[in-house]
Parts: C-alpha cells; structure tokens; sequence
C-alpha cells in the first residue's frame, strides 16, 4: 500500500542526560473496545502479533535482536488504547527503535504464529478460572456492561476468540495504525533531535489515516445492592467486589470525588473502611475503594468499586458493613478531621508524580490523550484546598447512587447461601441480600 | 562492555554531629557506584548502621528500616521455638505507642504526604519502608524511632490484629500457588526453619501471648539488629545530626545469634503430591539446592535464570509456553532459602509428568553443551537493563541494598554479582548445571485440582 506525505507526529519528550536507558511509548488510541462484533480480543491478539515477526526477519531473529542488544519491548492493550513500549540501554537507544519501527511497520503476519498465539491465548483465559479475583472483576464488567464490548475481558472469551481469523487482525491494523492515530513518549539522555528523526521512519511507514473517536457505553445499574455469585468450592475467603457507575477523566467533580475517596477507603491505613473493617472488626485483611477498577480514568464512565477478602465467616458481616458505610459517607461525607488529612496527604504527595522522567512521561502522556488539565503543584494544591465537605457531597449525590451496586462474590455458594440466612434474620425482606445470579467460574470466560 | 567499578574513597573515622548532646557516629565508608552515585555508610556507638545515597533530582526521599530478624530467628529462638510471631508482630508495629496511639502513625506519615508506605515480613528480615517529601524527613524519622523504642503493645490490639493475619493466611490459603510453594520448602527442608511458613499456622497465630511479644520486640527490635536506608534527597550533613538525635540513645541489646541446624545433604529426589480445592490445573514446582548467594557461582546461577526466564527469547517460554503446554514457566536461583526453582503453571488438560519431562530435557541438553555464546550475551545484557532501570528508582535502590544486606551481610552483592557476569563463559553455565541440577538434589511438588466427587 502506497503511504501518505507522513504529518509531524506528537511526541512528548522527557529529556534527561543522567539516564542510564531509553524507555519508549508507542500509544494507538483504539483498544480492545474497537474489536469487531462477537470477536472479542482482536485488539489483543494482533498487538502480540507485532512481536512476532517482520516481513524480513523471523520472530526468533527478532525478539533476539531485541534482548541481546539490552531491551525489552511489549504491549499491552486496554479497552480504549493499544500501548507498545520498551526499554534499552542508553547506548542501543538508535538500534532498538529501527527493530520497533520494523515490527510496527512491517509485520509478518505469520500464520502459524497467529495459530500459536491463539493457542496461548486461550489456554491464559482458562487460566483465569484460579485467580478469584479476576473471577470477581469479570463478573462485575459482565453484569454492568451487560451487552457491549466493555462487558469481557481484553483477551475476549474462549467462544469469540475462535471465532478471529487473520483477516480481522489485519484489517484492524489497516485501520486502526496510522499516523493520525498513534503518539509517542520518550525519556532518554539523547537529544530529542536524533529520537524525533528516528520516530519521523515510524510514521512514514504508517498511512495517513484518521484518528479514532473514543468508544463510550452506558453502564447498567440495579435499583437496589443485588448479589452475584461465583461458585468456588471451598473457599477460606469470600473475594468481593461491590461495584457502581464511576467517572471519567474529564469529570468536573473529579478532584473532590478523589479527597472523598481517600477518606472512605482509597488510602490504605488512614481510611475509613481499612480502620473500622479490618482494624476495629478484623473481618478481612484487605479492604479498599477506587474509581481505578478498570485502569485509570478514561473518557469511558468507569466503575467504582469496593474490594475485600474477609475470612469466609465474616463475608456476609463485610459486605452489610461496607453498604452501611457507603450509607452513612454519601449522607454525611467525610468528618473534618478525614477531610483535612485527605487533602494535606494528596497535595505533599503530588510531587512524588514528577519525581522521576518516567513519572514525568506518564503524566503528561495522560494529560494529552485524556485532554486533561497538567497541574502544576500550586494549581492543584488551591484545587484540593479549595474542595469543603459541602462541595464533596454535592458531588458525592450527583455521582453516585445509594443503592445501585452489583455485588460479586466468589466464595462457596452452600457456605454462603446458609450465611446470608442466618445472619440477616432481622433485616427486612427489601434489605435482604440474597444470591440474585449465578455463575460457574467457567461461565466468565465462555 | 562496561567494566562495573566501584572505588572506595573513605575510610573509617569518627565525626561529631553537628547538634549539642547527641551521639557520634563513625563514617565507616564511601563507595562510587558505577552509576555516579555516591553510597555512604555510618554507624552509631549502639550499633544502628546508615546507609545514604544522596540525589537531589526531586525533593523527595525514600526511608527504609530493616531489621535482621525474620521467622528463622523465633522458630530458632528457645523462648519462641514457633512461627508468625515476627509477621504479626510488623502488623502491631502500625498500632500505636505511647505517644502516638493506635491510628495516629499512620495518619500523621500519610499527612506529610507518605508515598508506598508499608512492611514485609520474610525467613530472615523485616522491613518498613516509605517515601516522603524531603522536608519531611525529621518528622518521619521522629516518628519512625519512636515506634522503634516505645511501642504500646496492648493486649486487646493484639487480640485485634490476629484477626487481620488470620484473614491473610486465609487468604494465602486459596492460593494453589502458595500451597505448592509451602510443600516444596517443606520437601526440600527436613531439618532447616524454612519448611516452616512465615505466616505461621492459624493455631500458632492466635496462641501468640502479651510476653512472647514483649520479648521478640525487646530482644529483635535493637539498634544494633537495624539498618536505616535513605535514598533520595538527603546530605550527610542534614541527615546524621537528626539519626544521631532520634536513634543515638537506644540502648543495644544482646541479639541471639541465629544458629541454624546444618540441612544434611539431600541424597535423593523427593516428591510431593497434594490436591487443591480451587485448583482447575497442574502446578509444578521443582527446587535444587544450590550454594549460598556469595559463592563465585552465584553469577552462572543467576545467568542460567536469565537464560532460562527472562524475556520473549528465555528457553522455558519457548519449551513449555509457545508449545501450549503451560501458561508460565519461569526458574531461578533464589537466596535464603538457596534454591534453584522452576515454577510452572500448566495449561489446562495437561499434566506436570509431561511438564518435568521436557524441562529435563532442557537440563540435560544444557548439561552436555555450553549455551551459545549470543545466548549468553543476551542474558547479560537483560541483566544489565535490570539493573539500569532498577537503580534509578529511589525505592528500588533501597530494597536492593537491604535485601542483599541481610542476605549476605554486604549490601553491594547485587552489584558485584552484575560485575562478575562479565567474566562468566558459557561452559560456567554448564558447569553449574552439571553439579546442581540433578535429580537427586531436588524436590518436586505436583498440586492437581481435586477430582469432581472426590
């Protein structure tokens, strides 16, 4: 295919000449919600095929090319993005981006490596049946992205990816990889000069193309705490995830929402949740909340979530004590003392973000995709400083709901099923948390 | 390739802090780190040594204390003689003293803005560690000797915090990786402590009494059983003053001397098989015994590792993973306990005897042949990428320098291991192959799902 008059590309470039390596980020802004209907992990697939060989040299010759000269080169792929990044010694910076460039631009797809990366891929989503808490997550994404592409893993299911073929692979990189469409981070002790020089072959070898519009879809809410729950036999914990409708990079009541979650269960420690679930009751040993529960904030309404392993016995106990809690922080917010600790804490550790050029790279990389403020240490301290309890529950209400959480457990349903009876033998019939859905582990991953 | 040096340009001499009534301290010595880097060592008249790397890119600094004292030294201990003690007893360092009551540690280091602030517990150390802003730094270390002298072990807390280890171990416990990883110490150790878990038993965990705790932390939380680990933006000027002022009056204690029973040699393979409930594949882990991370084989060791792990090229990927036949596959050489393992993670429907198979095969060809030489400056150079990336982390750096502290007694192992690489041949590789990854030196753990109905 004939390539276009390549555009100046943007590269965010963190120089600094005390630097030992190179580290490298290529970002495609289209991720594994772009992947073609019922063909869930298309995205991911073809992302592991661009490391595996070139139009000119083998996956063996490559990947050795790559680990002799001192660097690493991966991907991963998000719903929204596709990242490939590296890293190499200072002195190999030039000889490993001519390797990316050739593995971007000029992939092999290789027919028995696509069969083998299949074979690999779905022998890793099986796999995922002994993580309890990836079982817990899938099941959260499943119930509240019911019927779009959020609602699977990256890596699709056992069903969709047999469905790929390479004619998917390549017409998503047809598609998706072109010079409208990618971004480049660097942090290095060469000059940015010779990098950009080098990154110009890149583009060049892409075509023209046209940036990708952000993928968005709703989330599906209960109208009251309803359990979901995956039946492992004999488990000595129960993993719980409570979950809601979060929020989006660009969210107005982002920076309050964040202070208020620090204080209900964000920060390991000092946290409401983590003194009163674990230090005061001692029901579980992890207790937190996030609004990262699908990696960072995106221009996706994300999810926020509740996350716990109690001790079997104390499940029931945790979950009634985390929607109490939840309660009482959405009536009342935070307490004076939560609120001021909150914000002295997240304004003295700001500066941890830019403390090295990696950090510095990340930063300014996620302010440009996500067009995103990139505050400085002043700016954001008065933001924080200026956020009361007032303004934090306003934001609090308009976010977020009472009662519309999904909880997913994954515990022995027996053991559970008699819990919820005995211990909520007080509680109202529209209290009452009962099993609403079922799931067998192998069901997430069909 | 770049030759790794390190100069010593100090020597040992004793300085006056620069404040009224505080103790000396000696400067014990200066090392070049090939990086440019300078690492300084002091040390108290009661024994708390200092390590400091200055850099002043960011106004931030990481602040680790370490203690030599993991599950080794109570299970070895006359009046302890039992494990989880040492575990339990870091979570009890986050419960208060007596000035700063239970709560109140975390609240104020979080306040001055405390990054990654936690504390791991292992066979042979414990550690407590976060990263501040560098004003922050008498703060923190006021607060970090008090709970360091004074700690308010109450009853009812500790009663409290059993029920937070209890849910770790439980938690540890559905972990079919943790059972396998269990089972092959206590294969591989007849008689050495490290067949017994760090955690401890659940029994153990909740018979720990107000006394054994009194006594572990009197008797392990010296000064002269800890390090201190600054890296960031710190001089020696600013920084010895306030150690001297917070940590200089400490009294020393005499700390038992950790005596470990010799594990007599393995003379033959063993083997272990256990189900898990919430296993739905095998897994298998095989452990050699190897020598001790300051013998001159350490560097093929660890190389083999590399050969064998790192990377899209290492030799287990493309045996086992590219084929199908497990999800990961990785082997190492690991220190206290000193073990070579291989870990893998079978993909479902295949079997751990098909697994071991075919990685003894690769033992064995690796035994007949040396390793090609690109083979070899591959792994090399992935080390050399390991530790350029590590090193310029404050927190890494730091861990580095404990961990192989209290490993070995000298902090710049990791260092010189990555020096003696360059001296390593293939027929090292062979060679360290040849003697130590033998049948009859192993241990071999399968953990199988349980059969339905079963």
């Amino acid at each position: 295919m004939p390539k276009a008059m390549a555009q100046e590309p943007t590269i965010i470039f963190e120089s600094d000449p005390t630097l030992l390596t190179t580290t490298v980020r290529i970002i495609f802004l289209s991720g594994t919600a772009a992947d073609p209907e019922g063909k869930g992990g298309t995205a991911n697939l073809l992302s592991e095929l661009l490391l595996r060989g070139t139009k000119k040299h083998s996956r063996d010759e490559m990947q050795e090319a790559f680990e002799r000269i001192g660097s690493a080169f991966e991907v991963s792929a998000a719903h929204d993005k596709i990242i490939h990044h590296g890293e190499v010694i200072h002195e190999n910076t030039e000889a490993f981006l001519k390797l990316v460039i050739e593995s971007l631009t000029q992939p092999a797809f290789s027919k028995k490596e696509f069969e083998s990366l299949k074979r690999e891929t779905l022998a890793e989503i099986n796999h995922v049946k002994n993580s309890n808490g990836a079982l817990a997550g899938l099941a959260l994404r499943k119930v509240l992205f019911e019927g779009t592409p959020l609602e699977r893993s990256g890596a699709g299911t056992l069903s969709s990816l047999k469905r790929i073929e390479m004619k998917d692979l390549k017409d998503y990189y047809n598609r998706y990889y072109n010079q409208s469409n990618v971004l480049f981070g660097v942090a290095s002790p060469l000059p940015e000069k010779k990098i950009r020089e080098l990154l110009m072959k890149l583009v060049k070898g892409l075509p023209k193309g046209v940036k990708s519009a952000p993928i968005v879809v709703d989330l599906k809410l209960p109208t009251k705490p309803t359990l979901v729950i995956v039946d492992k036999a004999g488990t000595e914990t129960g993993t719980v995830f409570l979950g809601q409708g979060g929020i989006t990079a660009q969210d107005p009541d982002r920076f309050a929402l964040d202070v208020g979650n620090f204080s209900f269960g964000g920060e390991p420690l000092v946290s409401r949740l983590f003194r009163t679930v674990r230090g005061e009751l001692g029901y579980t040993y992890s207790i937190s909340s996030t609004y990262s529960a699908m990696g960072a904030l995106s221009y996706q309404k994300g999810i926020y979530s509740i996350i716990s392993t109690p001790s079997i016995e104390f499940t029931t106990k945790t979950i009634r004590k985390s929607l109490d809690m939840w309660d009482e922080f959405l009536e009342k917010g935070a307490t004076k003392d939560e609120l001021s600790l909150a914000q002295e804490s997240m304004v003295n550790s700001y500066p941890f973000d830019f403390e090295s050029p990696d950090k510095r790279l990340s930063k300014r990389l996620y302010s440009h995709v996500y067009s995103t403020p990139l505050l400085s240490p002043d700016q954001y301290k008065s933001t924080i400083d200026a956020i009361t309890n007032d303004s934090l529950r306003k934001s609090l209400k308009q976010r977020h709901t009472e009662n519309g959480w999904w909880i997913t457990l994954v515990a022995d349903a027996k053991t559970m099923e008699k819990q919820l009876a005995s211990e909520q033998t007080g509680v109202s019939d529209g209290d009452r948390l009962t099993i609403a859905r079922r799931f067998k582990p192998e069901d997430l991953i069909q | 390739m770049k030759r790794w040096v390190f100069w010593i340009v100090g020597a040992l001499f004793t300085v006056k802090a620069g404040m009224a009534n505080v103790a000396e301290y000696q400067k014990v010595k200066t090392h070049k780190l090939f990086n440019g880097d300078t690492l300084q060592e002091f040390k108290l008249p009661n024994g708390f040594r200092v390590l400091l790397v200055p850099r002043h890119q960011a106004e931030v600094l990481t602040y680790q204390v370490w203690f030599d004292v993991g599950s080794l030294n109570e299970k070895m201990d006359p009046k302890l003689k039992k494990t989880g003690l040492a575990h339990l007893f870091e979570h009890m360092m986050f419960r208060g003293s007596e000035k700063y009551p239970d709560g109140v540690f975390d609240q104020i280091t979080a306040r001055l803005g405390g990054e990654k602030q936690n504390a791991t517990t292992y066979f042979y150390r414990t550690n407590y560690y976060e990263s501040v802003p560098s004003d922050q730094l008498e703060r923190l270390m006021e607060l970090e000797s008090d709970r360091m002298e004074h700690l308010k072990l109450d009853p009812g807390l500790i009663e409290k915090e059993k029920g937070a280890v209890v849910g770790e171990l439980r938690r540890a416990m559905d972990s079919p990786r943790r059972l396998a990883w269990d089972e092959l110490m206590r294969a591989a150790y007849q008689v050495a402590p490290y067949r017994y878990t760090v955690l401890g038993t659940e029994e153990e965990i909740k018979g720990f009494t107000l006394e054994e705790a009194q006594y572990f932390y009197k008797t392990f939380y010296a000064p002269n059983n800890a390090t201190l680990i600054i890296v960031g933006d710190a001089t020696e000027k600013k920084l010895m003053p306030l150690v001297s002022k917070y940590y200089g009056k400490m009294k020393p204690q005499k700390v038992p001397e950790l005596k470990m029973p010799a594990e007599p040699p393995q003379k033959a393979e063993r083997k272990v098989g256990v189900t898990h409930k919430q296993a739905t594949s095998e897994i298998l882990i095989v452990g050699y015994h190897v020598p001790p991370i300051d013998s001159a084989e350490s560097a093929p060791l660890s190389l083999l590792g590399t050969h064998l792990s790192r990377g899209r090229e290492a030799r287990l990927r493309k045996i086992l993973v590219d084929k199908g036949i497990a999800v990961s596959a990785v082997g190492g050489s690991s220190a206290r306990p000193d073990l070579f393992e291989f870990v893998v993670d079978l993909a479902e429907g295949n079997t751990a005897a098909a697994a071991l198979k075919i990685l003894d095969k690769e033992i064995k060809s690796l035994q007949t042949k040396p390793i090609p030489k690109g083979a070899l400056e591959r792994a090399v150079n992935q080390e050399r990428l390991k530790l350029y990336s590590e090193i310029s982390d404050n927190s890494e750096l730091a861990n580095s320098l404990g961990e192989f502290l209290m490993i070995s007694g000298n902090y710049l192992r990791g260092f010189e291991i990555i020096q003696e690489f360059s001296k390593v041949k293939p027929k090292d590789i062979q060679a360290v192959a040849k003697q130590y990854l033998v049948p009859k030196n192993r241990s071999v753990v399968v953990v199988s799902p349980e059969k339905k109905g079963g």
